[in-house]
């Protein structure tokens, strides 16, 4: 992702959450890797992020969204290097 | 035993694989010739055997190996050396050891007389002698499963790796000790130099809490350390010797190389591992490092003297003429033989308090091994031609002159460096100079409590206490300093003052777990608490309240309230967010179908939103609690939903839909009134770009959900065309200019020849057909007609290839 290219009023969070589907049954989704928050205002401000913002591609409730496949170790690179701490839980991924 | 080559490593086991594939002798015995078995045999039952044919004997031999009656009796009957070979094995808690090793114990403990008959002997095998014995007797075998002697390879790098056990004769075999050397103990020693034990815990526990954060050391093709692993991890240690100098100790008891020294140090004592395939190093899994490292420090001693002796890679001093035998892979080498027999010699000191000259312990070992023995080539003697029997004692007298000179330039040197370098280092001796020295070169030394007990007690302890393997020392972790006091002081700005004296092991690695080392010396280092050393420590494992608690038990003095507070705000703020990998999540149609199922104790979780379950629960459990869908496996390669066309139409598959698509392609995409197509176009594309996004990735993150695997090149191009991207389509042109064909190339080629027809013509097109100047056609066609071309005015299309009748 290129930084610095836009001005923050232009950035948006592009995850949706996800479209309720007329699922006839319970779907089981495996391997995902999730960001979980302590409060809805952290999430809101990680989405607007221009780096992790666009890495988060759903958003399951207030407090949890999911990271796109392929990208955990970048989201958690830039967690870090934003001066977050995040508790890292399991590691299948 | 030189197991296989994977690419150019040679792969040397440890002992505990060694252990495990411990040849089957009795199974061997077959293969061997009729005389050596009955050989066998004669130790066993006595002259009898020599009455029995091949088959007999093996059957005996088999019936012997497994009775404990017959390995007794054998026991009483053995020769002092292999009574001692067998007390050798026994020390080492295992019934394999190294040959090099195991060798030259032997020939300390019972040297063989110097004969200058045998003038001409120059193998420098001669020093396995005691263990070929033992070999030829039958009571140990070759690891490598051949039947030869050892050292019988002139020229030759290669020897047997290790030795086994054929029976178990550790319940038969008493320790006892040896006589001691015959050393006199020097009067008086000054200035002594001591590596204090929290020294010596600081550099251990530094060393493997600096690798765990590493995570691993990368190798060489050939097996040897990869320098830059080995920089990244001295860098880490603050140990800057990758030049060979020393620079965290002082000049009088270098070590140098100390990242490969205790790197080798950890992988003898089989707490790291070599992964050959990998080419790398890493924590053994099975290791209990840090209870290993919270041992006693004479317990941990036994340990460390053990691995040093069979440390590899490294090495104290390079000898004269050590090119001759290679050390580039890593196996045992004639250091390792040279080690073993300095720690059993210090352990045989006359008297374990009193000091000794280093110079007087090298001549002692240059007694028993060094006529047999040398880390290059061994200088022997031959008789000159017809000489007299004073010509003979003169070329004697220089022969010995040269061997002790090579002795002391090579081999004494050699133990010098041992004792300042890795046993002062490892807290087993103690270094001292001689009252009436002049220069501070350190000459004598002594054992220290922890070098007693590692290296002279092992010859003390009751038998009994001492099992063959299950008293591993590592095996026992319960064994551990559990007294800590108090032992550092937290000051306000963070920085940790530990007082090495008075830190417990574990003490120490919890410190150099959470803090950031800043200073060490003998007494006292200083560590940093910053957030991201506490955040590490906490994503390793200690509690937010374990980490205040130890702080505040070690802390001689209540920890600054600032200090305590920040340490809380730091342990809170981590769990204000959590990255969760490899999570599974049940998707319900509703939130009232997905809080039945939570209700119904069908599905164990955590609700998340209005649909969501978060659960640990496998798919096999989940499927005989529920009718479920999928699963749908997002990593490493999410489902393929999408059609993309030509166009920028993105059309997701609704039997492939999963969670994540809609999420993903409004990144990059344009929603529809219907959920299931999205459009690609050049507002989306450059809206993506606004969001930090290059035509790269948003071309990657497509085609990683494209059923067809690669975008359309169509729309390939024109997304890298709407972002400007350099390998964009380029310019096009779409213009109306008068085209001339003809029916055959030939004929284009004639009229592009024409110098008079060539001003009007702008280029060649294809092989029948010349782009005309627009201004040019009449003119054009006017000379044509003149010269027969005959110009019709309607597009020569490509005549369609006939059908087949």
């Amino acid at each position: 992702m290129k930084k610095g290219k836009t001005p923050p009023s232009v950035v948006s969070a592009a995850p949706l959450a996800p479209a309720q589907a007329a699922l006839a049954a319970p779907l089981l989704h495996t391997h995902l890797t999730l960001v979980e928050t302590a409060e809805p205002e952290l999430l809101e401000e990680l989405l607007a992020d221009r780096r992790v913002g666009p890495l988060l591609v759903a958003r399951l409730s207030d407090c949890v969204a999911v990271v796109a496949p392929g990208h955990a170790k970048e989201v958690q690179r830039w967690l870090l290097k934003a001066g977050h701490t995040p508790r890292i839980v399991g590691g299948a991924a | 035993m030189k197991e296989g080559i994977l690419s150019r490593i040679t792969v040397y086991p440890t002992l505990d694989e060694y252990e495990r594939q411990l040849p089957d002798m009795a199974g061997r015995l077959a293969g061997l010739n009729a005389d050596v078995v009955k050989k066998m045999a004669r130790v066993w039952v006595g002259k009898e055997a020599y009455k029995l044919n091949k088959e007999s004997a093996i059957q005996t031999l088999k019936r012997c190996f497994r009775d404990p009656a017959a390995v007794r009796r054998l026991a009483e009957n053995l020769t002092g050396s292999e009574r001692d070979g067998l007390m050798l094995m026994k020390l080492r808690e295992r019934p394999v050891a190294y040959t090099e090793e195991l060798a030259l114990e032997l020939l300390l403990l019972h040297p063989m007389p110097h004969d200058y008959r045998y003038g001409y002997y120059s193998s420098n095998g001669k020093h396995y002698v005691r263990l070929n014995e033992m070999l030829e007797r039958g009571l140990l075998a070759r690891c490598d499963g051949q039947n030869k002697k050892l050292g019988d390879y002139f020229y030759s790098s290669y020897v047997c790796e290790a030795v086994g056990l054929v029976a178990d004769f550790f319940d038969v075999i008493e320790i006892a000790p040896p006589p001691a050397l015959p050393l006199k103990p020097a009067p008086e020693a000054v200035a002594p130099v001591t590596r204090r034990p929290g020294e010596l815990l600081l550099q251990l526990t530094s060393f493997y809490q600096d690798f765990d954060r590493l995570g691993r050391v990368q190798m060489t093709a050939k097996g040897q350390y990869a320098t830059p692993s080995l920089n990244k991890l001295g860098k880490l240690l603050g140990w800057s010797n990758q030049t060979g100098q020393p620079t965290q100790e002082e000049g009088l008891t270098p070590l140098p190389s100390a990242v490969e020294f205790y790197l080798g140090l950890f992988i003898a004592a089989d707490l790291l591992k070599v992964d050959y395939r990998a080419r790398e190093i890493s924590i053994n899994p099975q290791a209990k490092i840090q209870a290993t490292l919270e041992l006693p420090l004479n317990l941990q001693a036994r340990i460390w003297a053990q691995a040093y002796r069979s440390l590899r890679r490294w090495r104290e001093h390079s000898s004269r003429d050590s090119y001759y035998y290679s050390e580039d892979d890593g196996g045992q080498t004639k250091h390792n033989a040279l080690r073993a027999a300095l720690l059993l010699a210090l352990g045989l000191l006359p008297d374990a308090a009193a000091w000794y000259r280093i110079e007087d312990l090298s001549e002692a070992l240059r007694q028993r091994v060094g006529r047999h023995f040398a880390l290059g080539y061994l200088t022997t003697y031959s008789a000159p031609w017809k000489a007299t029997p004073e010509q003979d004692a003169a070329a004697r007298a220089k022969h010995e002159a040269e061997s002790l000179a090579n002795w002391r330039k090579s081999e004494q040197v050699w133990i010098e460096r041992a004792l300042s370098g890795p046993l002062f280092h490892l807290g087993l001796v103690e270094l001292a100079r001689a009252p009436q020295s002049k220069s501070n070169t350190l000459t004598l030394f002594r054992l220290t409590e922890a070098g007693r007990a590692a290296l002279r007690d092992i010859f003390h302890q009751p038998a009994e206490t001492r099992g063959a393997r299950g008293a591993s020392q590592r095996d026992q972790p319960g064994q551990t300093n559990q007294t800590c006091q108090t032992c550092w002081i937290v000051q306000p700005n963070f920085d940790v003052v530990v007082y090495l004296d008075q830190a417990a092991p574990r003490q120490l690695g919890f410190i150099e777990r959470v803090g950031v080392r800043q200073k060490a010396d003998a007494a006292i280092v200083t560590y940093r608490l910053t957030r991201e050393s506490v955040y590490a420590a906490l994503e390793a494992g200690v509690e937010a309240r374990q980490l205040l608690q130890t702080l505040e038990s070690g802390s001689q003095h209540p920890l600054p309230p600032g200090v305590a507070r920040t340490l809380g705000d730091w342990a809170a703020r981590r769990e204000r967010l959590t990255v969760r990998l490899g999570a599974s999540v049940i998707e319900f149609p509703d939130d009232a179908a997905r809080d039945a199922a939570l209700a119904g104790g069908k599905v164990k979780g955590a609700a998340i939103g209005d649909r969501f379950i978060l659960t640990d629960q496998s798919e096999q459990a989940l499927k005989g609690a529920l009718r479920l869908g999928g699963p749908i496996k997002y990593e490493p390669q999410p489902p393929r939903p999408l059609d993309i066309k030509d166009d920028g139409e993105v059309t997701i598959n609704p039997a492939r839909r999963d969670l994540l698509i809609a999420g993903e392609l409004a990144a990059v995409a344009e929603a529809t009134e219907d959920p299931l197509r999205w459009r690609i176009t050049c507002e989306s594309v450059l809206a993506a770009r606004s969001r930090g996004w290059t035509s790269e990735e948003i071309i990657d993150r497509l085609e990683n959900r494209a059923t067809g695997l690669a975008l359309p090149p169509f729309l390939r191009y024109a997304i890298q065309g709407w972002l400007g991207a350099k390998n964009g389509p380029g310019p096009t042109a779409l213009a109306t200019a008068p085209l001339l064909q003809t029916a055959n190339a030939e004929v284009a080629d004639a009229i592009l020849q024409c110098g008079f027809l060539r001003p009007h013509l702008l280029a060649r097109i294809g092989s029948r057909a010349v782009l005309v100047k627009p201004e040019s056609v009449k003119e054009l066609r006017k000379l044509l007609d003149k010269y027969g071309f005959d110009p019709g005015k309607e597009v020569l299309l490509p005549s369609q290839p006939e059908k087949k009748k």
